[in-house]
């Protein structure tokens, strides 16, 4: 249920990230609510459930470009596939983790959809953009990887009761 | 474990290398138009409340600043309209002319506008671009020149029924030729990622000054001639010296679009026929 409670959650955070974020952008960067939620979910929940999610959230994010449909899934599952080869699930308390994958990870993404849209001839110059969109996306999303893991984290733990043995 | 989680990854890097192909190829146009419509609705509501919203805050935080705007350009109207007199003098006397000539060019009185709400922003921050609520069923095509009534805002560069991306002047992938208004010299306005606009591959001996007004001059009939690009900013050699570079600063505001218009009756001259044409050597 978890899987496809992420479609419209997903599809309203694609939206956010081309309208209301977008009024906070600073240089060519904003925040990315869609790698923000994907990101806490890959480290909270399973790995396909958090693969689904990176799939679908990059779709979705995509619809609302002129980059081809699959550039942000792209970036999306790398960063997820990485975040869980490396970590796997970690705790909601856990503060670390989650800013070092967002830094990270925004790096990641960012670099993926670059050489992907200069692979899918669309020219981006390499060090402005990772300057003037990837620093100030990047320093967005550490602000607000902590508030979204938790928030992510609540409903994580709705979804998913841990289970008690009776005895 | 292991090897599930890594075919896991391996099915979804599939599926998106799959869906790049497509996309790229054009396959999936009627897909992700059927699924952009009802999408285009409801972000047309999300993107209007933002868009009020963010201008209603800066307006207030603006406000001293806005009044000193105000009474400047209040100062500026005057002029113009003195100036505008004597420009539609000149006007009456040229459409006398041409008309003794038989001489008919595309004019912007020839242009048919579709008026479009901006709904969004692209996603990719790497693009500069923006999304709008018309599409082919309000009569848009690919490459439909999209304006202000400020200027050139850009060209429309993907299109569904009920909505389309419009690739700004300022995307790194944008090229316009372009001419000074005053010399009449000719150029290329690229976009940067940082928003700005250089005017590339003006002569040496080209006089170029500041504030010189910059309009698109029709060549390769891409866009129509006559819209207004920008002023020039600065002017400054190329970095291998064979041409100088302008600095455009457009008079659009891109951050702060709201209503474009696109510019439906234009059609572009297809120059490939041309090269078709031309025998190998």
């Amino acid at each position: 249920m978890a899987r496809y409670l992420g479609i419209p959650v997903l599809l309203f955070a694609a939206m956010l990230n081309a309208t209301l974020m977008a009024e906070f952008r600073l240089a060519h960067g904003a925040p990315d609510v869609v790698f923000l939620l994907v990101v806490s979910w890959a480290l909270l929940a399973e790995t396909r459930d958090a693969l689904f999610w990176a799939l679908v959230g990059g779709v979705l994010q995509d619809l609302f470009s002129v980059a081809p449909l699959g550039t942000s899934a792209l970036g999306l599952v790398t960063v997820v596939f990485l975040a869980d080869a490396l970590f796997g699930q970690v705790s909601p308390r856990n503060f670390l983790i989650p800013l070092a994958v967002a830094a990270v990870g925004t790096l990641i993404d960012h670099l993926v959809i670059l050489f992907t849209l200069r692979a899918t001839g669309t020219f981006v110059p390499l060090q402005r953009g990772l300057l003037y969109v990837t620093v100030p996306t990047l320093l967005y999303n550490l602000l607000l990887i902590l508030p979204v893991f938790y928030a992510v984290g609540r409903v994580h733990r709705w979804l998913t009761p841990r289970r008690v043995r009776l005895d | 474990m292991r090897s599930s989680r890594v075919l896991a990854f391996g099915v979804a890097l599939f599926v998106t290398a799959l869906l790049i192909l497509l996309s790229v190829r054009g396959s999936l146009g009627p897909l992700e138009g059927v699924v952009a419509a009802p999408i285009n609705v409801v972000q047309s509501v999300i993107g209007r409340t933002t868009h009020r919203l963010g201008g209603l805050l800066n307006d207030i935080a603006d406000y001293r600043r806005l009044r000193q705007r105000n009474a400047d350009l209040e100062e500026a109207l005057a002029v113009y309209q003195a100036e505008l007199a004597q420009f539609r003098e000149k006007a009456a006397v040229y459409d006398r002319l041409a008309a003794l000539l038989d001489y008919d060019r595309f004019g912007p009185e020839d242009h048919q506008y579709v008026t479009c709400d901006v709904i969004g922003v692209d996603t990719a921050g790497f693009v500069n671009a923006i999304q709008i609520n018309c599409g082919w069923r309000d009569g848009l095509e690919l490459l439909d020149p999209v304006v202000t009534e400020l200027g050139l805002v850009g060209r429309v560069a993907k299109l569904s029924a009920t909505g389309a991306e419009v690739q700004l002047l300022t995307d790194p992938n944008s090229a316009v030729n372009a001419r000074l208004q005053t010399t009449r010299e000719d150029g290329v306005v690229r976009g940067q990622l940082t928003g700005d606009l250089i005017m590339a591959f003006l002569p040496l001996d080209a006089q170029v000054q500041e504030g010189d007004l910059v309009m698109t001059n029709g060549l390769g009939q891409t866009l129509p001639a006559g819209l207004v690009v920008g002023r020039v900013l600065s002017v400054a050699l190329s970095e291998n010296e064979l041409y100088q570079e302008a600095r455009v600063r457009s008079l659009v505001d891109f951050g702060r679009l709201e209503i474009v218009q696109v510019i439906i009756n234009f059609e572009p001259v297809d120059l490939s026929v041309f090269k078709e044409a031309t025998p190998a050597p």
